[in-house]
């Protein structure tokens, strides 16, 4: 697959993926960038691609992680997530559906970063052993993790928000 | 074969598990009723989970994807250090420019006359009385040179 293909094909999912860690479009974008001129150099050099999906969810992820470990850059700043939602809407349908995406944006808030990470690459439709690559760590670990996040953000849901998802 | 813990579960719902385990596993799901509800439990979990993080899908999202600006392309860095230097260099000039402003010195008018009322006289007095002016004329008249000596 070309480099174009592959920059169209993954370049929607990945905006999506860095909007789910509530990135602002603008940072998503940047690091969007950044993750396909490094795939766009390795392959210069002649590397070949078995996964380039994930490999490309693994740079993203470090750079996304480089970035909220530098200086004094929030998770949720003043243009991401939420705020991004358009504040003017009218029916209550619209209301509630922001105000659930406000509290599931809590939730993982109140995982650990790995619990998170693990949550939103599953989400994402990666096998385990793409998980552990994408995140560097142990594919007989994966499992257990994962099962630990899944009971974490049940237990947030039934402490907090039981009401909201009923 | 025996139960399954939790974590065994969770790969065998998302097909983490080889085929001969998995026929295992649904064998053992149809004769354990702990294990089968169990697994019903984390089927459950999956789908709430699937719900919960669908709400963090942005849908407001524009379809075009830009374009790629490749390394190498560094125009628009080279712009923003063209910039920085015609501003340093604009800088020193004005600095050099509006720098040689004349240099003037104001004797507080209150000082000279504290002076001149201590003194009791003229402080300029003191040179008029001692200075000596030597003026050379030619046999025509004309000053041909002047000196003042204290």
């Amino acid at each position: 697959m070309s480099f174009d293909e592959v920059y169209k094909k993954h370049y929607h999912e990945l905006k999506r993926f860095g909007r789910q860690f509530n990135l602002s479009r603008e940072k998503s974008e940047d690091l969007i960038q950044e993750t396909f001129i490094r795939y766009f150099l390795e392959l210069k050099k002649g590397v070949v691609f078995e996964n380039p999906r994930a490999w490309l969810y693994k740079v993203f992820l470090n750079l996304f992680k480089t970035e909220i470990n530098s200086s004094d850059y929030k998770l949720r700043d003043s243009e991401s997530g939420f705020e991004a939602v358009d504040r003017t809407i009218d029916s209550d349908e619209d209301y509630s559906k922001n105000e659930r995406q406000r509290i599931v944006f809590e939730m993982l808030e109140h995982l650990s970063k790995k619990e998170r990470e693990i949550l939103l690459l599953y989400h994402n439709g990666f096998s385990y052993s793409e998980m552990a690559e994408i995140m560097g760590i142990n594919p007989n670990s994966v499992g257990t993790i994962l099962v630990r996040a899944i009971s974490s953000l049940k237990k947030t849901l039934k402490i907090q928000y039981h009401e909201m998802f009923e | 074969m025996k139960c399954l813990n939790r974590v065994e579960i969770q790969e065998y719902i998302d097909k983490e598990v080889n085929s001969a385990d998995d026929l295992k596993i649904k064998d053992h799901l149809n004769n354990c009723e702990e294990c089968s509800s169990l697994c019903n439990e984390a089927m459950a979990d999956k789908n709430l989970i699937t719900s919960l993080l669908a709400q963090t899908v942005f849908s407001e999202e524009s379809f075009s994807i830009p374009e790629l600006k490749y390394p190498g392309d560094k125009k628009k860095s080279y712009r923003f250090l063209t910039i920085m230097a015609a501003a340093f260099l604009t800088g020193i000039i004005l600095l050099f420019r509006f720098d040689q402003k004349p240099v003037t010195f104001k004797i507080p008018e209150a000082e000279i006359i504290m002076y001149e009322y201590l003194e009791g006289k003229d402080l300029n007095k003191i040179w008029h009385d001692k200075s000596q002016i030597l003026i050379i004329q030619d046999e025509k008249g004309n000053v041909i040179h002047t000196t003042v000596t204290y």
